[in-house]
């Protein structure tokens, strides 16, 4: 008895710790193929030192060249590692291991994270992108937060969903076949600096224009802004739960990390954190305020409830640049302080300048991707 | 609790460790069986296990009032307790809103209004299997094959037994009850051979029957629009997965009940290679087929009473084993249709009991061309047991009709769908050939080659399969009935 209990342990202990030693030569974001790609692109882009990690709205509506253009303070080359549904569990492993990849850091200055809440691991518990990402950490987290909110069943799922990303159930193939992908990026991607406009996948046209059409049909969206708009004029201090807390401890933790490493973490808040103002000692910048709210929020820069359109995301990317000014000047540190890449913009004053040549910018900007997206159509 | 869960893959070692290690005495690893198997059930719903346990109750005491009664009557009028509650029970939670539902849709075509409405009852999982294990066995008392148990624990751990709890096998207590009361033994060679067909039944399962669940449910949800070819490789891929799911399902029971010490019955014998419909269903759902024909058909008759009354008394087997599948008249239809073919095969040729296969050659072409045709007209019949209601498998025989060419449907054409095909490709001819090389045995893994390296290859391939497919959340098919 002793000898089948034996040698059955000992054969599955075997094949799991061979898939173990295989995972762990795969880089930490094989999971998601979108931020393979976007990964690739990254360590071909020279000067980067900003980094911004989230989900959609991040890859969506994060501009770097909008960015970096708006921003008073030079020195600043930003590059999006959004990608659509990278939610908390994932978005907190990629950049804990993101700070520790050495390779991938250097020259990073900046870490930007769009800060979430654990989501439920319901739908797609079993699929690779979600459990690839939950080790030790997240599965604590996530177990803590749930606890927390008396959702048992949510705790049963990290736990399970970190056995199962231990035993690599449903990895094998995936984990097999990555290195047989093909992960460069798309040029249009990494010209973009890893933003991907809705506007510029014309081969995807069709579907975001029934999104689109869908969204002002129904004005869907309309009560999830105004609750956007509550949450952003009358949340601010609200008390800290023991929840919230858990999401406070992986941002210090982050942090921790990233100031080890010389990098400044930056947490990006949206109106849904309201304990922000708790988080004391953290570097943040709170999007909720009600500052230029409306406009972006207003349908005609919408692509649908979630996301904003080409026109919404350059709005959001000032708004965020001005923030990030704030921040750099506030926090008095960072590299980029004083050192301007452009150098005709020196001798503007930046009020007037941001006044002045928004128009003209924009224009050009809309004129460039109109001939990008005419010539795409033409290559069709 | 799935079996295709790491729950399950959890809870079976830690059963098995309690089993052996802690609880060495037969009495007391017949009460962690018992727990075990609650805590198994109630996994799922401890609602319902106040049935099972009512249910274990009013047979184990009607057995033995049967047994002691002094006459004729009071022993019929105990087994009448036994059969009413356990039918009753079956009609009430799987039958009660089908009939409701009928008897509208009766009324409405007659034009009368009732003020009848279905309840949209819970379904208990297993009940029509521990029912019908139940009812075996005061049948069983009163017919004097056995003897009442004394041992309430036996008695309920018999009923409840966790590997075939859900979905069968249904043993008969004639048979699995001794082996509650006698002293078990670990035996080396026969927990490997449990857990070798675990992992069988495991490939079958989440390898073949799961992978297949994805293009069937496609062909299925797109039945009006597909091609009539497409339309048949649908149902042919059900039937492929309605095995692997089910006689996976019982690889799993039977191999983890190994490991306890308990030998349960064989449910399935490789059916695909059958050449007669006879001798399919003698290969297909054994324990079922076997408890109709003990408990309906010889009652009825069989086939002492002349050539007519046979062939209604396999019909009415027939339609009464399709409606224990489920509470539809989509399974009465599949039913009938089993019934139509089984009863015409009589009629042009008589069954010669073809139930050694062990001598036949694949590539005999007279036997290779039977077992197609069996197979292509078992697979038609399970139209209307894929079916949602009758209209969509009136619908899905049509569209294999239809040869206009006007088909907007092409599950070949994505190639999510592709890489599918190509995995089944390989999967099902795997436990086709598997299963055609161990005809005559339990399962495939259970001769295997010396070669250790050979052998070892055999396993890490199918443990890496499962791993892989191991997602926990693809329920049974046969956990709906």
């Amino acid at each position: 008895m002793k000898t089948l209990i034996l040698k059955s342990s000992l054969f599955i202990g075997l094949v799991v710790l061979a898939l173990n030693i295989y995972k762990a030569t795969l880089p930490y974001y094989w999971g998601n193929s979108e931020l393979s790609r976007k990964m690739s692109g990254l360590s071909i882009s020279e000067d980067v030192n900003l980094v911004y990690f989230g989900p959609s709205a991040v890859n969506r509506e994060f501009i770097p060249s909008v960015f970096e253009e708006e921003l008073d303070s030079g020195g600043i080359s930003a590059f999006n590692l959004g990608v659509g549904a990278m939610y908390y569990p994932e978005q907190d492993y990629l950049v804990r291991n993101f700070i520790e990849d050495q390779d991938m850091r250097s020259g990073i200055q900046y870490v930007l994270l769009f800060a979430q809440m654990p989501r439920p691991l319901n739908k797609h518990v079993h699929s690779v992108r979600v459990k690839y990402c939950i080790d030790w950490h997240n599965m604590s987290s996530g177990v803590r937060y749930f606890y927390h909110k008396n959702n048992f069943e949510q705790v049963v799922n990290y736990i399970m969903g970190y056995i199962e990303n231990t035993l690599c159930v449903g990895e094998v193939f995936e984990m097999l076949m990555w290195r047989a992908g093909n992960f460069e990026i798309d040029q249009d991607n990494l010209e973009a600096k890893g933003y991907s406009s809705f506007e510029l996948e014309t081969h995807k046209e069709e579907k975001f224009n029934k999104r689109h059409k869908k969204f002002v049909r129904k004005q869907d969206g309309d009560e999830y802004m105004k609750s956007i708009h509550r949450k952003s004029q009358g949340g601010k201090g609200t008390k800290v739960g023991s929840d919230d807390q858990v999401v406070i401890d992986d941002q210090q933790y982050i942090d921790r990390m990233a100031r080890q490493k010389g990098i400044d973490f930056i947490g990006v808040y949206s109106p849904d954190f309201d304990f922000y103002l708790k988080l004391k000692g953290l570097n943040s910048i709170y999007l909720g305020d009600s500052e230029d709210y409306q406009a972006y929020l207003s349908i005609e820069n919408r692509m649908d409830r979630r996301h904003l359109n080409e026109e919404g995301a350059v709005i959001h990317t000032q708004r965020l640049a001005r923030k990030m000014d704030e921040f750099l000047s506030e926090s008095g540190s960072g590299p980029a302080k004083g050192r301007k890449i452009r150098k005709e913009k020196d001798n503007k004053e930046p009020s007037q300048e941001r006044t002045n040549g928004k128009k003209g910018k924009k224009e050009k900007r809309n004129k460039k991707q109109k001939k990008q997206r005419q010539k795409k159509r033409r290559q069709k | 609790m799935l079996f295709n869960s790491l729950e399950y893959l959890l809870f079976l070692p830690l059963v098995f460790v309690l089993y052996w290690f802690v609880f060495k005495k037969t009495q007391s690893q017949n009460v962690l069986l018992l727990i075990a198997s609650y805590v198994f059930y109630a996994a799922w719903d401890y609602r319902f296990l106040a049935l099972i346990i009512l249910s274990s109750g009013i047979d184990y005491l009607s057995g033995t009032k049967v047994y002691n009664a002094k006459d004729q009557r009071d022993k019929k009028r105990w087994l009448l307790v036994s059969v009413v509650m356990n039918l009753g029970a079956l009609a009430a939670f799987k039958y009660f809103d089908f009939f409701i539902s009928s008897w509208i849709d009766l009324m409405d075509t007659i034009g009368v209004r009732t003020n009848l409405e279905v309840l949209n009852i819970v379904f208990p999982v297993g009940i029509s299997f521990y029912t019908f294990q139940t009812l075996s066995y005061t049948i069983d008392i009163y017919r004097g094959k056995m003897e009442p148990t004394k041992d309430w624990v036996a008695f309920f751990g018999f009923v409840s037994f966790f590997p075939q709890l859900v979905a069968g096998p249904i043993e008969r207590a004639k048979d699995l009850l001794p082996q509650f009361n006698q002293t078990r033994a670990f035996d080396y060679n026969t927990a490997v051979d449990g857990l070798r067909q675990i992992l069988w039944g495991m490939f079958k399962k989440v390898v073949v029957a799961d992978n297949c669940a994805i293009l069937v449910n496609e062909v299925f949800g797109h039945y009006e629009e597909a091609q009539p070819l497409q339309l048949l490789a649908g149902v042919c891929l059900f039937f492929i997965q309605v095995y692997g799911d089910f006689s996976g399902y019982s690889d799993i029971a039977i191999g983890s009940a190994k490991l306890f010490g308990f030998k349960l019955s064989l449910n399935f014998s490789t059916p695909f290679f059958s050449r007669s419909f006879g001798e399919f269903w003698r290969r297909w759902h054994i324990t079922l087929n076997d408890w109709f024909r003990d408990y309906v058909y010889f009652p009825l008759g069989g086939n002492r009473k002349g050539r007519f009354r046979m062939y209604f008394n396999i019909v009415v087997v027939f339609g009464l084993c399709g409606f224990w599948h489920g509470a539809q008249w989509t399974f009465i239809f599949w039913g009938l249709a089993n019934a139509l073919l089984f009863v015409v095969e009589r009629l042009l040729v008589r069954d010669k009991e073809e139930t050694e296969i062990t001598g036949v050659k694949l590539f005999h072409l007279g036997q290779l061309v039977r077992m197609i045709i069996v197979f292509l007209a078992v697979a038609l019949t399970l139209v209307f047991f894929r079916a949602k209601d009758l209209d969509e498998a009136l619908g899905y025989f049509g569209g294999m009709l239809n040869f206009s060419g006007q088909h907007s449907f092409d599950f070949s054409a994505s190639t999510r769908h592709q890489a599918m095909i190509l995995k089944l490709s390989l999967f099902i001819p795997a436990m086709v050939i598997g299963e055609w090389l161990s005809r005559g045995q339990d399962h495939p893994l259970q001769r295997m080659p010396k070669n250790r390296g050979f052998r070892y290859s055999i396993y890490i391939v199918l443990t890496l399969l499962c791993i892989e497919y191991l997602y926990g959340d693809v329920p049974f098919v046969y956990f709906q009935f």
